[in-house]
């Protein structure tokens, strides 16, 4: 198989565009693909300092990679979840990265650890507040990274969510008719008020595979191993179903999460809308000061939580 | 190499040739379940993750280091990964 631009070897057929690629016009575009969800979103400028969520998986780690390669000023986040063998080796893909990678384009890495700061690790917190651990999870990562992105003073923070990602949560969310989630599910979230860091997600145009291939290409090291407290979850069962449907009919994913953006985009200015309700909506949490809908946000509350069942159990 | 000798899950062997040689088979490693396995060469890429019900949009398959096409045709004597893409609770 050829490469359709160039006519070298191909190294991936990328079917709801039609077309294969080889190395280099593959990395092409994915590099056109980040520029232009990050322009036609206004993300950020190469004068923003970026705060890149990583994981150690695929996802963050060649986010980090393209935005540093594209010349933008971005740092990372690492969470230690305290998830057993799997955290450990996910932190040591960050750390291999951060010093063979990272370190040549002087960004920094930043750490927070889970077990070091609140006293226990996600599935024992999880335990303690009676929620899922992926739910209790959710929580603390969105929390440390807001309040990171605002106490170092960083423009915008980058997650690496991607197309599969969003078609799968627009799936979800159209099943259960959450239509509340409907409208904040857009790849830029504003910095609506104080202590809220504008939020990016630069990867939505590729999907899993493509950012996947990227990595493979160009040697980056991440943990291909499923986080274990995945097993079972519903976005896994989502994705499942709409990588059956792409097989079917090629662009099902794209065209799915596409026209939903344009659609919505056209019904209101979303952004906007987003900030005006936040704006009416939210004020800094009695206990921490991070912007909340209730008087204690669900970050405090969880932790309260969980400090109280210890110290009863 | 037969299933008992190399303790992996699932083997196709052809058959040996004159009954004296036993066929060396391509050895495949699939990601998430991790999974070790032998197929018998030559294949192409598309047939092997049709014999394994695996949906292609969800797995890369890297022979060595190099990513391959569908199209290309695997031999008794690579090392194949098949590497699911599909990640996130």
């Amino acid at each position: 198989m050829r490469c359709r631009k160039c006519t070298h070897p191909a190294v991936i057929k990328m079917p709801r565009h039609n077309i294969s690629l080889c190395k280099d016009c593959f990395t092409e575009f994915v590099h056109t693909q980040v520029r232009r969800a990050v322009k036609s979103h206004r993300m950020f400028t190469t004068d923003d300092r970026i705060l890149v969520a990583v994981s150690g998986g695929k996802d963050s780690l060649t986010l980090w990679a393209i935005l540093m390669k594209l010349g933008y000023r971005a740092d990372a986040l690492y969470v230690d979840l305290g998830i057993g063998d799997y955290s450990i080796l996910s932190r040591q893909k960050v750390q291999r990265f951060t010093d063979t990678v990272a370190a040549a384009y002087q960004a920094n890495l930043h750490v927070h650890t889970v077990e070091q700061e609140q006293g226990a690790g996600i599935r024992e917190l999880a335990t303690l507040v009676h929620r899922p651990t992926c739910a209790t999870c959710g929580t603390m990562k969105r929390y440390q990274f807001n309040r990171v992105a605002v106490e170092q003073d960083y423009d915008v923070m980058a997650t690496g969510h991607n197309l599969d990602d969003e078609a799968a949560r627009l799936l979800g969310n159209v099943l259960h008719w959450q239509t509340d989630y409907l409208d904040k599910q857009t790849p830029m979230l504003p910095a609506s008020l104080d202590g809220f860091a504008k939020k990016v997600k630069p990867l939505y145009r590729l999907t899993e595979r493509e950012i996947a291939a990227y990595a493979v290409i160009h040697q980056i090291d991440y943990i291909v191993d499923e986080c274990p407290m995945a097993k079972g979850s519903k976005m896994l069962a989502y994705k499942h179903a709409l990588n059956r449907l792409e097989a079917e009919s090629p662009g099902t994913k794209h065209t799915f999460y596409l026209t939903f953006l344009d659609r919505q985009a056209k019904q209101q200015e979303a952004t906007e809308k987003i900030a005006e309700q936040d704006r009416q909506r939210l004020h800094p949490c009695a206990t921490c000061g991070q912007p909340t809908s209730t008087e204690i946000c669900s970050y405090c509350q969880m932790m309260a939580k969980a400090v109280g069942a210890a110290q009863h159990g | 190499m037969t299933a008992a000798s190399n303790g992996s899950s699932t083997v196709h062997c052809k058959p040996a040739s004159h009954g004296l040689m036993i066929r060396p088979a391509m050895k495949v490693l699939v990601t998430n379940p991790h999974q070790e396995i032998e197929v018998p060469g030559p294949t192409r890429v598309q047939q092997l993750l049709k014999r394994l019900d695996l949906t292609p949009e969800a797995y890369l398959v890297i022979r060595g280091d190099e990513l391959v096409t569908d199209d290309t045709v695997l031999e008794d004597s690579d090392s194949i990964e098949i590497r699911s893409v599909i990640s996130g609770g």
